[in-house]
């Protein structure tokens, strides 16, 4: 069953080049300059990994779930030749809330969250040659960069700032993307044109990228904001 | 043809009288029609109200209150009233907008005290309507007579309400860090919750807001004390209820998730640090100049 599944996938992958490819030289399309895309994913920051930290405070308060993390990226491309390469800038938020623990152990009524917002530099290369000239409509991509990730935690609704700690701040760190991209304009190639034409939106994608970053200020102490995770999203070229 | 003309005639005609009458409002403060007023307003409050005309007038615009809910078509026609300054028929007709005031223990009541009642501004639990009535004449238009029908102004309804409202409910009381958190509800006619705090019966501090703005949350208290609530209402006239819910609530120590990794051994104390912070700044600001200089390339 699985194999023909990917018998099929294959099937379709192969058989669309054509028809993107009648599409993909259109004398009429808009410069193609930059990129905006917006992601969603779950995040975990390895808070409980930290030298000298005991038991597990973040999985003790905030259980087992990952944090929602939705992000908005814009990209410059300087390079379109074999690829398209360029510089990327990109906003994300995340929170959570539980209730707050009771030194007795148990559940208080207040509650206690968690955010972060984290802003990434990045290179960014997409190696859709084969997309553009021979109409296969996977685009692989790498995005190495560096991460600066403010973040703040609250109790009942104000930052629980204690005596000897600020309940706020900021890590810096250096991060991998690597992710694959489905060109949409190979479904509806009429209605992408029409999206250029009308927008200017050259092209639409939806893609999955893993990210491995590593985010405690290059190994200082305190917060250890790293992870790795998937995130998905939806890319428009303009 | 002479059917048309007739006919136009006739329609130009009725639509000229339709035109003829005379129109007054009286509303108060911001355009309202409505104004709740308490007894604390009766010692020096004033109430302005706003004549508004449309129309010609044959006459003066006379001014009464009275109790209850009816204006008649002349102030001698009411059973209880108060004659005001009239609005003379030249101003009615020219100025089309002005104003007049009255004391708030100005209002007739009946059953006052000159008639061997007990009636009257300041006495409490009376919940009373009252019109700011106003008549005058209209001039016809093709005649210039002065209609025989009296025209009644739209009335300003005023609301003497002295009566307080029930005691809000508390619902619930959370226990927080040095603080509790109180859910309240209310009769419809409050408008607003006064929670009182008491230590041993002494008052520690006391909170006011709107009943729909949510809980009222009281801060700086002691943890491990048990603190007593009294939750009073306050309708829109200002009145206060007599009685009040009571409850009971101790705030107690809870561990938030930073005080927790702290506790657990977190070295972790906050701050942005210039480094993190110069280099993402410098990456950002060299992104930027990047974009800004960086020639559209054509796919």
């Amino acid at each position: 069953m699985t194999r023909a599944v990917a018998l099929g996938v294959a099937v379709f992958l192969i058989a669309l080049p054509g028809e993107a490819q009648e599409k993909s030289d259109v004398p009429t399309q808009s410069p193609r300059s930059g990129s905006v895309e917006f992601r969603l994913g779950g995040y975990r920051p390895q808070l409980d990994a930290e030298e000298g930290v005991e038991g597990a405070p973040f999985s003790e308060v905030f259980g087992a779930s990952n944090l929602l993390l939705f992000e908005v990226e814009l990209q410059r491309f300087f390079y379109q030749g074999i690829g398209t390469a360029g510089v990327s800038l990109s906003l994300g938020y995340a929170e959570k809330y539980a209730s707050a623990l009771l030194p007795s152990g148990g559940r208080a009524q207040e509650r206690t969250g968690f955010h972060v917002l984290p802003v990434r530099v990045r290179g960014v290369y997409r190696f859709d040659y084969p997309a553009f000239r021979w109409g296969i409509p996977v685009v692989p991509y790498v995005k190495p960069g560096l991460v600066y990730m403010p973040w703040w935690i609250t109790k009942g609704g104000e930052p629980e700032d204690l005596a000897d700690g600020k309940a706020s701040g900021g890590k810096l760190g250096w991060e991998v993307s690597g992710g694959v991209s489905f060109l949409l304009d190979v479904l509806e190639p009429r209605l992408a044109r029409d999206f250029d034409s009308d927008l200017g939106v050259n092209h639409s994608y939806l893609f999955a990228e893993y990210t491995y970053a590593k985010v405690n200020n290059f190994g200082g102490p305190g917060f250890n904001l790293s992870d790795s995770y998937w995130m998905f999203g939806l890319a428009l070229d303009y | 043809m002479r059917t048309l003309l007739i006919t136009a005639a006739v329609l130009v005609s009725t639509a000229a009288s339709a035109q003829s009458g005379v129109q007054v409002n009286l509303r108060f403060a911001n355009g309202a029609e409505t104004v709740r007023v308490s007894p604390g307003d009766c010692a020096s409050r004033r109430v302005v109200v706003t004549w508004t005309s449309t129309g010609t007038a044959c006459q003066e615009l006379a001014l009464w209150l009275t109790e209850g809910t009816e204006c008649k078509d002349t102030a001698d026609a009411q059973t209880t009233r108060r004659s005001l300054t009239s609005v003379p028929q030249t101003t009615l007709n020219t100025a089309r907008t002005g104003t007049f005031e009255f004391n708030v223990s100005e209002l007739p009541f009946s059953g006052a005290a000159g008639d061997g009642g007990t009636r009257s501004c300041g006495v409490g639990d009376v919940e009373q309507e009252f019109r700011v009535c106003g008549s005058t004449k209209a001039t016809e238009l093709f005649s210039g007579a002065c209609s025989t029908t009296v025209t009644k102004a739209s009335p300003g309804k005023l609301t003497y309400d002295s009566k307080p409202p029930a005691p809000p409910t508390i619902d619930a009381v959370s226990q927080l860090d040095e603080a509790l958190r109180v859910e309240v509800s209310g009769a419809s006619d409050v408008n607003q919750v006064r929670l009182v705090v008491l230590r041993d019966g002494a008052e520690v501090t006391r909170k006011t807001q709107g009943l729909d703005v949510g809980p009222i949350q009281v801060e700086d208290l002691e943890n491990e004390v048990t603190y007593q609530l009294e939750a009073y209402g306050i309708d829109a006239a200002g009145n206060e209820s007599t009685t009040a819910s009571t409850a009971e609530g101790t705030p107690i120590k809870t561990l938030g998730f930073y005080e927790k990794y702290r506790q657990s051994g977190g070295k972790e104390t906050g701050g942005c640090g210039a480094t993190g912070g110069g280099l993402a700044g410098s990456a950002m600001l060299a992104v930027l100049g990047f974009w800004l200089s960086s020639r559209r390339n054509r796919s």
